[in-house]
């Protein structure tokens, strides 16, 4: 009976994913200081910098494990970050709802995701590639240029911590609250069901549409924390700052255990795996690419890196 | 026993097939029935209309004369209905717990209980006596563990109506034996209704006490089985038609000694990893060998290795030619034509007749080419006409024809090219009798001029046919029967044993 939860808990906890996951986390940050020792001294704001697309990677889990994916993260990441600091700016909104608000527009985005997604059965692909479309444009019309400031509490609260710890390490707390609280949830039990397969979930009378459309309301409000921790970052409204995350965010669901079929994934490998692409950014850095060639060097590596996962998962 | 379900004018249809028509009965409770009848007579549609899976065109579901409203699978488990299916209903990806417990694991606000789900789940494997970790995730199970799990969760729900669709297909013996005590167990414990689907006719009579007959999506009557024997129930799923497939075997033995003496078809020690070891086969023209023995003996594999499915080792040796096949185009080039039982890997579902039966001829003519819409047409209604294959016109989807009309189409195209070598790998699985009679029909007109290998699960379908019949065991060839020899016990007892001695 012990034996056997321990054994459950083992197969909940996906160890061979998150085995390979940290390796490739801890190989990239070694690789890091070695190329670099000062990196030592930013350890700290690299991974603050790793939070936001920690969350976007989750938010994009949960929506690969029931078979859908979502396109539109960076792009939904942008418009909370730009109506918030909108608010701040022009209606001097600057209490907890400043915070509120990044959380209800990510909220709103992934129920109108879900709504197109689960309940009018429109290809997630496509569905999803049309709303970033219209989250980036919406942007644009709401700050067409990077604008500051933000609040000063929150500003200050990303420079010294809250209650003295540091926001990064809160970061981490979160998300690994976060996903411990899903994986002995019920509803992620329907989400790998409905991923894996559709047709055996709706036998077991679980309303296939209702539990996508959830996963993509999760995915919104996981969006918008990652748009309160970029906010804080930067301190300032960007309404380009997000799109480029998309694809980084899909690999590192990848990395961590997520197929495109759906029904597998593990959220703490995924965390760890968008820590270790954040580091990548800083590696590109540190080995001296020029800025704009940056972006080139990291797709390619990101290319690469899915190509040698789908290989080997291939092989097996 | 007082009535317990109703069902009144349940029809179905799936485009122009209709699948149920019509079904009325009244089944009462703590009771066995069989559900019986070919291939396409509508078991398993009757399922799925009664569980909520599929939505009945029109008709009515009562339980204890009250009418009940199902719209999906989740009505009918909330009413006692449940079934296990016979293509399964697993979620490969989640642990064999989580499997038996979909939906109905206990929660505390939404939490799944670790310790709960698996005291609960223990309790119940431990009461069907089934040995399977409870930790393992459904995709490695073998399918007669799958199989097992299946039926366990359907019989989790408690279910006062329980269909069984072919649940002993991929037992074996013993745990069929085990079945069966614990549906009887079931049904005088719980007073359930269950309906046994399976096509082991012998099954039917040993554990069920009435046989709902279906033929061609109609009811044809409800039998007591304490009153009826075996002949008379296969003569009402069979309908008038002459006693088996047997046909004249004589014909079969007069073109047996026309036969040329030299082997068109040679093949020498064939090897394919893990599962052929050395086979040495000559066939000659005209001549159609059968492949027998027990389900997994490499006889399947022996055949896709020939059209390049597989990588063997082996000389083959076609009319004086050696040849190398490493794809099935190359197969193709050289003549040589295979067609499995599995129709679903054969046919293109969303097109056309035409289309299917001349997409080889298309590729024999060079892709560079355009279609020759007149071409194919003369192609496939040549072909529909030969096989006799029963559709609406050249034009209408595979998707709607039935499963024996589709493997016809499925062979159509595997002839239509006029092979020197026809592999047939257990093509007559999934087809009903009456056109399981018209196949072996097909098959011995068309080989005059071929060199046919034939595997079949059931002998029965290769006596009228074949020559001789090699049996396989483990991967090599056993004991070869020709001439009086060709008896169904014999070539049985030669595959369970295996050996020559």
């Amino acid at each position: 009976m012990k034996n056997l939860k321990f054994q459950l808990i083992k197969e909940y906890m996906n160890l061979k994913i998150l085995f390979s996951s940290t390796v490739f986390m801890l190989s990239i940050i070694i690789s890091n200081i070695i190329v670099n020792p000062g990196t030592l001294i930013y350890i700290n704001s690299i991974m603050l910098l790793a939070i936001p697309l920690s969350f976007l990677a989750l938010a994009e889990l949960v929506v690969l494990t029931t078979g859908e994916i979502d396109m539109s993260v960076g792009a939904a990441l942008t418009l909370a970050n730009v109506v918030s600091v909108y608010a701040y700016l022009r209606h001097g909104v600057e209490d907890y709802r400043f915070v509120l608000i990044h959380l209800i527009i990510g909220f709103a985005i992934g129920l109108i995701n879900g709504i197109l997604v689960g309940l009018l059965r429109v290809n997630s692909f496509l569905g999803t590639l049309a709303t970033s479309s219209v989250w980036s444009g919406l942007s644009l019309i709401v700050l067409n240029k990077p604008e500051g400031p933000i609040p000063q509490w929150f500003y200050r609260l990303f420079i010294d911590g809250l209650w003295g710890v540091p926001m990064s390490i809160i970061g981490i707390l979160i998300l690994l609250a976060v996903w411990i609280i899903l994986r002995f949830n019920k509803i992620l039990l329907y989400f790998y069901a409905v991923g894996s397969n559709p047709y055996a979930s709706f036998i077991a009378g679980i309303n296939v549409n209702l539990v996508k459309l959830f996963a993509f309301t999760l995915n919104g409000l996981f969006v918008g924390i990652a748009a309160l921790f970029m906010t804080g970052i930067i301190a300032s409204g960007d309404p380009r700052i997000g799109l480029p995350f998309t694809l980084s965010a899909i690999l590192a669901a990848i990395i961590g255990g997520a197929r495109f079929t759906g029904g597998v994934g593990d959220g703490i490998a995924t965390i760890c795996a968008a820590i270790g692409l954040t580091f990548m950014r800083n590696l590109i850095f540190s080995l001296g690419v020029p800025f704009y060639q940056q972006d080139l060097v990291h797709s390619g590596i990101v290319l690469a890196l899915l190509a040698i996962i789908m290989f080997l998962r291939g092989v097996k | 026993m007082k009535e317990m379900w109703r069902f009144e004018g349940l029809s179905k249809s799936f485009g122009p097939i209709k699948a149920l028509e019509d079904f009325s009965c009244s089944l009462e409770e703590g009771k066995i029935y069989a559900l019986v009848g070919g291939n396409g007579a509508g078991k398993s549609t009757l399922v799925k209309l009664v569980t909520g899976v599929l939505k009945p065109d029109k008709g009515k579901i009562f339980r204890e004369g009250k009418e009940l409203i199902i719209k999906s699978p989740r009505d009918a488990r909330k009413n006692g209905i449940v079934a296990a299916y016979q293509e399964f209903s697993l979620v490969p990806d989640l642990p064999v717990i989580n499997n038996l417990l979909l939906n109905i694991e206990p929660t505390k606000f939404s939490f799944i209980s670790i310790e709960k789900i698996i005291s609960q789940g223990k309790e119940f494997m431990e009461r069907l006596n089934i040995d399977i970790p409870l930790n393992k995730l459904v995709r490695d199970l073998s399918p007669s563990e799958k199989q097992i799990i299946e039926i366990a969760k359907a019989l989790i729900l408690e279910p006062k109506l329980l269909f069984l669709d072919e649940p002993t297909n991929y037992l074996s013996e013993q745990q069929r034996e085990e079945l069966f005590k614990i549906m009887i167990e079931v049904k005088n414990k719980t007073k359930a209704t269950i309906v046994f689907i399976s096509h082991r006719i012998e099954e039917v009579f040993k554990v069920c006490e009435e046989a709902i007959v279906l033929r061609n999506g109609r009811l044809v009557g409800i039998y007591d089985l304490a009153k009826v024997n075996v002949d008379e129930i296969i003569k009402a799923m069979v309908g008038e038609l002459e006693e088996t497939y047997g046909v004249h075997k004589h014909v079969v033995k007069k073109e047996a000694e026309k036969l040329l003496k030299k082997p068109m078809l040679s093949i020498k020690n064939l090897y394919v990893k893990d599962k052929v070891k050395g086979v040495t086969i000559n066939v000659e023209k005209g001549e159609i060998v059968g492949l027998a023995g027990l389900l997994g003996q490499g006889q399947s594999e022996f055949l896709r290795a020939l059209y390049g499915l597989l990588p063997y080792e082996g000389t083959v040796i076609l009319e004086d030619r050696e040849i190398k096949i490493t794809s099935p185009r190359d197969a193709l080039r050289h003549g040589v034509v295979y067609v499995s039982g599995d129709t679903l890997e054969g046919v293109f579902l969303m097109r056309s007749i035409k289309e299917n039966i001349s997409v080889v001829v298309n590729l024999q003519r060079g892709l560079y080419k355009l279609v020759d819409d007149d071409l194919e047409k003369e192609y496939a209604s040549k072909m529909i006409r030969k096989l006799n294959i029963v559709c609406k016109d050249l034009n209408q989807l595979v998707l709607h024809l039935s499963g024996g009309n589709r493997q016809k189409v499925y062979l159509a195209r595997g002839l239509v090219t006029n092979p020197k070598v026809l592999l047939l790998d257990d093509p007559l699985k999934g087809v009903d009798i009456r056109a399981k009679k018209e196949i072996l029909d097909i098959v011995r007109d068309l080989a005059h001029d071929k060199a046919v290998l034939f595997f079949s699960s059931d002998v029965k379908e290769l006596l009228p046919v074949v020559n001789r019949v090699l049996v396989f065991f483990e991967g090599k060839i056993v004991q070869e029967f020709k001439g009086e020899q060709l008896r169904e016990d014999l070539i049985l007892e030669a595959s369970i044993k295996g050996t020559t001695g």
